[in-house]
């Protein structure tokens, strides 16, 4: 039986891996700004360290999904949207916060908050001691 | 419109980016069992080639009608998680990814 805290432990990995990938993305966006269209301009600082963040990301999500329901924790991974949006409009001027993006912002974690809170109630979780054997 | 071949690729993507989550699942434990199970391998093979049409479909079209549609991806978990992992498919997860969906359309539509 996983407890209570295990369940937002998987969150809280999954969120934390989120924000990894996005920072990968963000990086990633960097790097490709500085390819001048040799094959080795590929291969920058900005376009490593996303590589980087990406790899640390997936072993956060491979130990998410230890914690908990797939289905519970894989739409976590829509957390990703808000970091993208947030990080980019502070860092980008192209991008810029709105009204549509906080509503937005506002669906995908009440949606995420509802997942985590009913997940226990419905026993949801009850069969997690299963799926870590299998 | 969005044409028939951007759809084809980033539906193909979600479809093979939920089977890799759903090899990952299989995969987790212990360290070693991971590596030696395979289930890592096939989910990190099928994660790069949903990447690939990813990519490839970025090329066809905007980023603002690509990215809601990687959203499908929670849906094909949701049912890949019933069908192979006994996971149940209650009302809160479908409600849940519905908002997620309408969260992200509000988020890539503001531009």
């Amino acid at each position: 039986m996983i407890s209570t805290n295990s369940k937002y432990l998987g969150f809280g990995l999954m969120v934390f891996c989120t924000f990894f990938t996005s920072i990968g993305q963000i990086l990633w966006k960097f790097g490709v700004n500085s390819f001048t269209g040799s094959l080795f301009s590929i291969i920058n600082v900005p376009f490593v360290l996303g590589c980087v963040a990406y790899g640390f990301g997936l072993i956060l999500l491979l130990a998410s999904l230890k914690y908990g329901e797939l289905s519970v924790l894989y739409p976590v991974i829509a957390t990703s949207y808000i970091w993208v949006s947030l990080l980019s409009s502070y860092l980008f001027q192209t991008d810029s916060m709105s009204l549509y993006k906080w509503v937005g912002i506002g669906f995908i974690l009440i949606s995420i908050a509802l997942l985590g809170y009913k997940s226990e109630k419905m026993g949801g979780l009850s069969k997690l001691s299963g799926v870590k054997n299998g | 419109m969005v044409s028939i071949l951007t759809l084809v690729l980033v539906i193909s993507s979600t479809l093979l980016g939920a089977g890799g989550a759903l090899f990952f699942k299989k995969g987790v434990g212990s360290i070693r069992k991971m590596f030696t199970s395979g289930y890592l391998w096939y989910g990190l093979f099928l994660y790069g080639l949903s990447v690939i049409l990813y990519v490839a479909a970025l090329r066809f079209e905007e980023l603002t009608v690509v990215y809601p549609l990687v959203s499908l991806t929670y849906i094909w978990t949701i049912i890949f998680a019933a069908k192979y992992l006994n996971e149940k498919i209650t009302s809160t997860k479908i409600i849940a990814v519905s908002g997620i969906i309408v969260g992200v359309l509000f988020i890539t539509l503001a531009g």
